[in-house]
């Protein structure tokens, strides 16, 4: 186990602990809080098959982290591919080293990866369910950053009554921020503009239903 | 297309014409990209149909410089036929990064 106040403090307290370097070891990540971040390192058995499955073996979700694991050795890309565990609808998380080309700008290749991953295992999946790909936890961390975000947003418009235009974001961002302020009956959450460039507008919502 | 929150909007689809006339290629690619995108990962706050996506692929193929580029123009094509033949928006954002890739590959 390794504690920090983020991802990586927590990765490189359990590496000190275990005396290992990042490459030999799978991280799992225990709790995630704005505080503290809690991971499960253990070490790879070089010489074992690999067989990264953190959640129940699940027939779909298998083929698919199946899928993706050949994709990423065909593109020469060494990472581990894991089904988190309990999320709706079925994410994959790819892990290791050095994988921020496959990130690439404000998140485009992993945008583009999992479209790929979508036609590929389109076939296992019913209809509308899609598959969320996700490298080093970067799309989890945008969310939860765009849902903080969102709440500083709120406090604002609560104190001014103003409304406030927020940065241009992906479809995924703008949905998790609508999300995150759907319940709030001070205010309301609106897109304007047009894609790529179409933002959140925060607005009061008493204002919104004049 | 495969997509829930589509729903008709013409006035969109105005504005879209004649905002889609600017641009370099890899800035319209990417905002077509970001259209189908947009129906994949259910934003839930535009209503987008499948002619406004075929509008923004168009304003691409209306580039010359695309030419002069191998296959550019070959997976635009591909992805606009994508559109029309009512294909999941990842298979049409797939073959919209391919065209973005052989852009990048190309320049």
């Amino acid at each position: 186990m390794g504690r920090g106040r983020t991802l990586d403090e927590a990765v490189d307290a359990a590496l000190i602990e275990l005396q290992e370097s990042r490459r030999n070891v799978d991280v799992k990540i225990v709790s995630e809080t704005a505080d503290e971040t809690v991971v499960e390192v253990t070490i790879i058995d070089q010489n074992a098959p690999v067989t990264a499955a953190t959640a129940p073996v699940n027939g779909k979700a298998e083929t698919a982290r199946v899928l993706v694991e050949g994709l990423l050795k065909h593109m020469g890309v060494r990472a581990q591919v894991s089904v988190r565990a309990g999320a709706e609808p079925l994410t994959l998380d790819i892990s290791g080293r050095d994988l921020g080309g496959l990130i690439g700008w404000r998140g485009e290749t992993l945008r583009a990866l999992q479209s790929v991953t979508n036609v590929m295992v389109g076939k296992h999946l019913d209809e509308g369910e899609r598959v969320i790909v996700d490298v080093e936890r970067y799309r989890q961390r945008r969310e939860h950053t765009v849902r903080e975000i969102a709440m500083r947003a709120a406090r604002q418009v609560k104190m001014t009554g103003d409304a406030i235009t927020l940065d241009a974001m992906q479809p995924f961002e703008r949905r998790a921020i609508h999300l995150a302020l759907e319940g709030d009956p001070d205010v309301t959450s609106s897109s304007i503009g047009e894609e790529p460039e179409r933002r959140v507008v925060v607005g009061p919502r008493r204002a919104a239903e004049q | 297309m495969k997509s829930r929150n589509v729903a008709s909007s013409s006035d969109r689809a105005g504005r879209l014409s004649s905002n889609g006339a600017g641009g370099s290629a890899a800035e319209r690619i990417r905002r077509a990209i970001a259209l189908v995108n947009s129906v994949a990962d259910e934003a839930g706050d535009e209503e987008l149909t499948p002619t406004e996506i075929a509008e923004a692929i168009r304003d691409c193929l209306e580039l010359s410089d695309i030419d002069e580029i191998p296959n550019v123009r070959r997976y635009l094509g591909e992805a606009l036929d994508a559109v029309s033949d009512g294909m999941p928006a990842d298979f049409v954002a797939m073959t919209l990064y391919a065209a973005l890739g052989a852009l990048r590959e190309g320049s």
